[in-house]
């Protein structure tokens, strides 16, 4: 990773986004997250804030791949069923001969670099908000069904992400089965440098989570992942399976979620057909991927 | 400045929240003052714990050696529902005639939702009998960001009032 004086240097800095990710890291984080990836219906009390900090790493490609995807969120209970947020994004990779033809590529790494050498940057990737409807209550309704809007807008790309909650307790609430049904319209621009991407994308991500002792909880994420070429969907360019374990501990100030998916499997197709090595997708993808969450009530 | 300061900064917590501990004593002498209680354990069957679970919905296993009972007949028992990080302790005060006295929170950690131990919100268990409803939102309202609590405590309350109707009325 680069050090304190290449990031006074860098973009990220000069926009004053740096600051707002300070500010909010001061302020300290979000929703308690039992998963990993699967969004649940757990949200902020009304007039209440939470901060959250996320850290994601994709490990793995064909050859040297490492994305770590960092996440300063503030969250605020706007009343008892809705939530609002607000996301400062930053973006570290480090590649080399990461793709199926040994070349350094892929949708965060600019066509312009030589293709044989190792690309390596930390940058301000993107700001995002967030407006969580929590139509029907889990703890009090039959089943908790839930309504996610996430704009972002960021360094390269801008994308309009929404998702269908659905989420089941049982057990004195100890056991959480959730889904959400996600869908993106992205337009990136770093994936080609001379023509903008646009892409869309349709998630089903399923967990369960057991809370096996008292603050502790461990269960499972799952993803299914796929990717079309256009904003609607016009064509399927690759889908993949993801899965793997999430541990849990919460307490009164603050708590924190680690997780782990494996892509099982992944094919590619039609335009996306390059984007695939070994059975699996590497794109923006690793072969292993890693959150932690930490969050901290205020 | 490095790049652990600089972890450390977006880790850093800003505010910590308070916890909720009362003692069995103080719970005595706030619901019966001034009373002496016997601890009375009672026997109660599986038949007896299958209906409280069916009615109350609360599968986390009550124990039956916490409970005791006064001179004029009047109960407390003492009992434990899942919170939301942890166990929530609390007591319930049962007068001779089977109406609920008090209901008293004595273990209670958790990041949000200290309301459920304010009076104001206890206060809508005292009358109830054990044909009360006793389920949130419908005889007991709930308290924003204590959902899981509010239900795990009315839920709770109502199985202590099915336990007295089975196992502590007709106590000899």
């Amino acid at each position: 990773m680069p050090n304190l004086n290449q990031w006074v240097n860098h973009q990220f800095l000069k926009s004053g986004a740096v600051i707002v990710a300070l500010l909010l890291s001061q302020a300290a984080c979000a929703g308690e997250s039992l998963f990993g990836w699967v969004y649940t219906l757990d949200i902020v009390p009304k007039g209440k804030y939470e901060i959250a900090q996320h850290a994601q790493w994709n490990h793995k490609q064909k050859g040297d791949y490492d994305n770590v995807f960092l996440r300063s969120e503030l969250e605020y209970g706007l009343t008892d069923d809705i939530q609002i947020a607000g996301y400062v994004n930053l973006d570290y990779i480090n590649a080399k001969r990461n793709d199926r033809n040994g070349e350094t590529a892929g949708s965060k790494i600019p066509e312009s670099i030589d293709v044989t050498k190792r690309y390596s940057k930390f940058r301000y990737d993107s700001v995002s908000g967030e407006l969580l409807w929590r139509v029907m209550n889990p703890y009090t309704d039959v089943i908790g069904v839930g309504i996610y809007i996430e704009p972002t807008w960021g360094y390269d790309s801008k994308a309009l992400e929404t998702r269908l909650i659905l989420q089941k307790n049982m057990i004195d609430d100890k056991l959480v089965l959730a889904a959400n049904f996600q869908f993106e319209t992205e337009r990136d621009e770093i994936a080609t440098n001379s023509e903008p991407e646009k892409a869309s994308h349709f998630d089903i991500l399923v967990g369960a989570s057991y809370r096996f002792a008292p603050n502790w909880s461990a269960g499972f994420d799952y993803r299914y992942h796929n990717d079309f070429s256009g904003y609607f969907y016009q064509e399927s360019t690759q889908h993949a399976h993801f899965i793997g374990p999430n541990i849990h501990y919460g307490t009164t100030n603050w708590w924190g979620t680690l997780a782990l998916r494996h892509q099982t499997h992944g094919s590619c197709h039609g335009v996306g057909a390059g984007e695939c090595a070994d059975g699996r997708v590497l794109d923006d993808h690793g072969r292993d991927e890693l959150i932690l969450k930490v969050g901290f009530p205020l | 400045m490095n790049k652990l300061l600089l972890i450390l900064l977006f880790m850093a917590p800003l505010s910590s929240q308070a916890t909720i501990h009362v003692s069995q004593e103080t719970v005595q002498q706030s619901i019966f003052p001034n009373q002496k209680l016997v601890q009375t354990p009672v026997n109660l069957t599986d038949a007896m714990r299958e209906k409280m679970q069916d009615i109350s919905s609360v599968r986390q296993p009550l124990k039956a050696d916490r409970i005791w009972r006064t001179e004029k007949g009047d109960w407390l028992v003492v009992d434990e529902v899942v919170g939301k990080h942890e166990m929530i302790k609390y007591a319930v005060g049962i007068n001779a005639d089977g109406t609920v006295r008090q209901v008293e929170v004595m273990d209670y950690v958790e990041s949000y939702g200290y309301e459920v131990a304010e009076p104001k919100w206890r206060q809508q268990f005292v009358g109830k009998t054990a044909s009360s409803t006793i389920k949130l939102n419908k005889d007991i309202d709930n308290i924003s960001g204590a959902t899981l609590s509010c239900k795990h405590l009315s839920d709770g309350v109502k199985r202590v009032m099915v336990m007295y109707d089975l196992a502590l009325k007709n106590y000899k």
